[in-house]
């Protein structure tokens, strides 16, 4: 069964090349401009969610929280993705199950996703 | 009587240079038991001898006690009462003996002869006690007169000889009546010159046409003395700065007869006096500018005093410092304690102390950071003086730099992730394509892409160690697993060298894996570029029970020895032999030290010599850069564990 992944990122080429990369490793892709229109989308089918940190309205790793907190999503894993070097210290700060500094390499795009994935 | 003691004292002058033997005998003041005896025998002989010489002559034998009277005299005066009474006792035995009837008898027969011996005892007895009297008046007055001129003679000497007191006596009109030594150096004249001159001579111009000299005169026979402080005129023309001390002289009959003038010269006095108030306005002026903080006190921590804008900075008021209202510990966070303590040690030990960056907190219980540096005052005081500098401003102003980085470099790696992704799945399409012309150019670009995101968190990574805020992610590992993998990613993509490892350590460190990987990568990378032409990189890692190290060998170009020390300092890079420069900013080893050092690790260089030219080409001897890294305390544990048992 084809795994469903939301990508959540305000950039539309980012949102772009992660569509294209992930589509070479055979997952459905729902994509999302920011928090409010993931929330809106979200479904039981997510089986991970790729969340950009720095995005208009509520942050990456505050919607981290708000999905932890909620007995309906805290199990979706979530993997934040961004440019800012202290991700990692964001990422377990917030309760983000793994990280993906930006730029990265398709490769180790495919591997997270497949580590993470349910 | 006073006539008597006139003549006496004419009669009897004592010796004043000690020629007169007899007389020095005769006239000390306390002569011996002995030399008194023998005066009063000698007188009484004396007295006999003349009553036998003189008395068939003279008739006397009614008047027996005729010279003895005489005798008795002259030994009370020159020996004292004791001689005296010697002499009236002696007379009397010898002379009522012979001469009273019965003669030659001792016994006191008749009333006319009791009576004439006791008036003769009663005469010679008022003599020798009024002798007794002038003497000891006579001695008394001669000793208070030597004492006198001594006394003169000491002070003559004293005020003559004084160098550094201009000492003279000017008549009641102001002329030079006496000269002495030291007025001499100070004035310039000699005693010949000036005595005699009007003492305005010393005076300028202006203060004669004030009539300064008449009226210090004036004011010293009306006040009792004058006492001024002015310029005053040398012979050779010369100003000097004198205190001068004018005191009237009065006869015994109440008539000013002079004044006394003592002239001290503070020209030296007054230059240093004057030297130390400059350089005392001077400090002033430095303390008031307020251009940074100032603050005086004591090593217990009170400050003493402050300068407004230290003041301002802490947010005390002036009578917050009068009333030592102000304790250092009061005004410091306690996680400055021992830095500050830090400093008062270096201070006295050296006088000085390093500047430091640290915090205040003000009144109002804000804090405000500031630069701060302190000096002792004199190695005697226990006060320091200490210079503070607001840095808030520049805080803010990094803060701001910090922001702007971290903003600027995620906004230029989120276009580099799109440029990246669409190069590789562009790849990922011409391969699939077999256009391998298109996958060698896009091969290319990644490369490109890929450097350009290094220098992008390179200059991050300078920012954030410059800031202070390099964060660690530390956790155990194996080094060699680390060293492993990146020595095959680098080699996949390193066609020229071959990247030889030697050795293993099989332990664990606890570090952040990232950046040391980040370090291993630098290290490495450079070898590859600074040995073009070479073949082979060389990575040696050994251990011992504390720490392990890595070495990152080549044959390349070498470094020069003067050139080392700067290696590891930013923007620090090494041209070719031929000034031939490598791509990079300088700041891979600079932030590779960084990341070993917060490691509590070490790394150095080692590069023997440049390279040598010989028969077969130039040999290359290379640099060999190492770094070492504490072995996990989990794994010294183990190691020591194992050893005991």
């Amino acid at each position: 069964m084809t795994k469903t992944i939301y990508i959540v990122d305000d950039d539309e080429s980012i949102l772009d090349v992660l569509s294209i990369m992930l589509k070479e490793g055979n997952y459905n892709i729902i994509r999302a401009k920011d928090s409010v229109e993931l929330l809106s989308k979200l479904d039981e089918k997510c089986s991970l969610i790729l969340l950009d940190v720095w995005m208009p309205g509520k942050s990456g790793d505050e919607t981290v929280r708000t999905l932890k907190n909620d007995k309906k999503t805290k199990h979706i894993p979530i993997v934040l993705l961004s440019a800012l070097n202290d991700l990692p210290t964001i990422a377990n700060d917030c309760g983000a199950d793994g990280y993906l500094q930006k730029p990265f390499d398709m490769q180790e795009l495919l591997d997270v996703v497949k580590k993470y994935s349910k | 009587m006073a006539h008597l003691y006139d003549i006496l004292r004419n009669l009897i002058t004592l010796p004043k240079k000690g020629n007169d033997r007899l007389s020095v005998v005769l006239f000390r003041t306390r002569q011996s038991p002995l030399t008194r005896y023998v005066i009063g025998i000698i007188a009484a002989l004396a007295a006999f001898a003349l009553k036998l010489l003189l008395s068939p002559y003279l008739k006397l034998e009614d008047n027996p006690f005729l010279f003895s009277i005489g005798a008795v005299m002259v030994s009370a005066v020159f020996g004292g009462f004791g001689s005296g009474l010697i002499t009236t006792g002696l007379t009397c035995l010898f002379l009522s003996y012979i001469y009273l009837f019965p003669v030659y008898n001792s016994q006191i027969v008749t009333t006319a002869h009791v009576l004439r011996v006791s008036l003769y005892i009663i005469e010679a007895l008022g003599i020798c006690w009024i002798a007794e009297m002038m003497r000891s008046a006579l001695l008394q007055s001669e000793f208070k007169t030597e004492q006198l001129e001594q006394s003169e003679q000491r002070l003559r000497l004293m005020i003559t000889g004084v160098k550094d007191y201009a000492t003279y006596m000017l008549s009641p009109e102001g002329y030079v009546k006496t000269w002495n030594e030291g007025a001499q150096r100070i004035k310039g004249y000699t005693d010949e010159e000036i005595i005699g001159k009007h003492y305005s001579i010393f005076f300028t111009v202006e203060d004669i046409k004030n009539r300064m000299p008449w009226k210090a005169l004036q004011r010293a026979v009306t006040q009792g003395r004058a006492q001024d402080e002015g310029w005053r005129l040398r012979k050779n023309g010369e100003m000097f700065w004198a205190r001068v001390t004018i005191v009237p002289v009065y006869d015994e009959k109440g008539k000013l007869i002079g004044f006394t003038k003592l002239t001290r010269d503070l020209s030296k006095y007054r230059e240093s006096n004057e030297a130390l108030r400059k350089s005392e306005a001077k400090f002033r002026k430095l303390f008031d500018s307020n251009i940074i903080g100032i603050f005086i006190g004591n090593m217990g921590g009170v400050i003493q005093d402050a300068n407004d804008a230290y003041l301002r900075l802490i947010g005390y008021s002036k009578e917050d410092l009068l009333s030592k209202l102000i304790s250092w510990d009061d005004i410091t966070p306690k996680e400055y304690t021992e830095r500050d303590q830090q400093a008062i040690k270096e201070v006295e030990k050296n006088g000085v102390c390093t500047i430091y960056e640290k915090e205040y907190i003000r009144k109002d219980g804000k804090k405000v950071p500031v630069i701060v540096g302190y000096a002792s005052l004199d190695d005697n005081d226990d006060r320091c003086i200490g210079f503070v500098l607001d840095i808030s401003e520049r805080k803010m102003l990094e803060q701001r730099k910090d922001e702007f980085i971290s903003i600027a470099s995620h906004e230029l790696k989120t276009p580099l992730t799109s440029i990246k992704a669409f190069t590789q799945i562009l790849l990922l399409h011409v391969q699939r394509n077999n256009d391998d012309k298109s996958v060698q150019y896009l091969t290319k670009m990644e490369t490109q892409i890929n450097r350009l995101t290094n220098l992008v968190s390179d200059l991050l990574d300078v920012s954030r160690i410059q800031s202070g805020k390099l964060e660690l992610h530390e956790e155990a590992f194996v080094f060699d697993e680390i060293l492993e993998d990146v020595i095959e990613s680098l080699q996949l993509t390193t066609q020229t060298h071959k990247i030889i490892c030697e050795g293993k350590t099989g332990q664990r460190v606890f570090a952040d894996k990232n950046r040391i990987e980040q370090v291993l990568t630098n290290l490495i990378t450079n070898a590859v570029k600074y040995s073009p032409g070479q073949d082979a990189i060389y990575v040696k890692v050994s251990h011992d029970t504390k720490n392990i190290t890595v070495c990152v060998q080549d044959t390349g170009i070498g470094i020069p020895q003067d050139k080392q020390d700067k290696l590891f300092q930013r923007f620090s890079r090494v041209e070719s032999n031929h000034g031939e420069r490598f791509q990079g900013l300088g700041l891979g080893l600079y932030i590779s030290a960084q990341i070993i050092q917060r490691h509590n690790g070490r790394i150095w260089v080692e590069s023997p010599t440049h390279h040598e030219k010989t028969a077969e080409g130039e040999k290359h001897y290379g640099s060999t850069f190492c770094f070492s890294l504490p072995i996990s305390l989990e794994n010294r544990l183990l190691a020591t564990i194992k050893k005991v048992i």
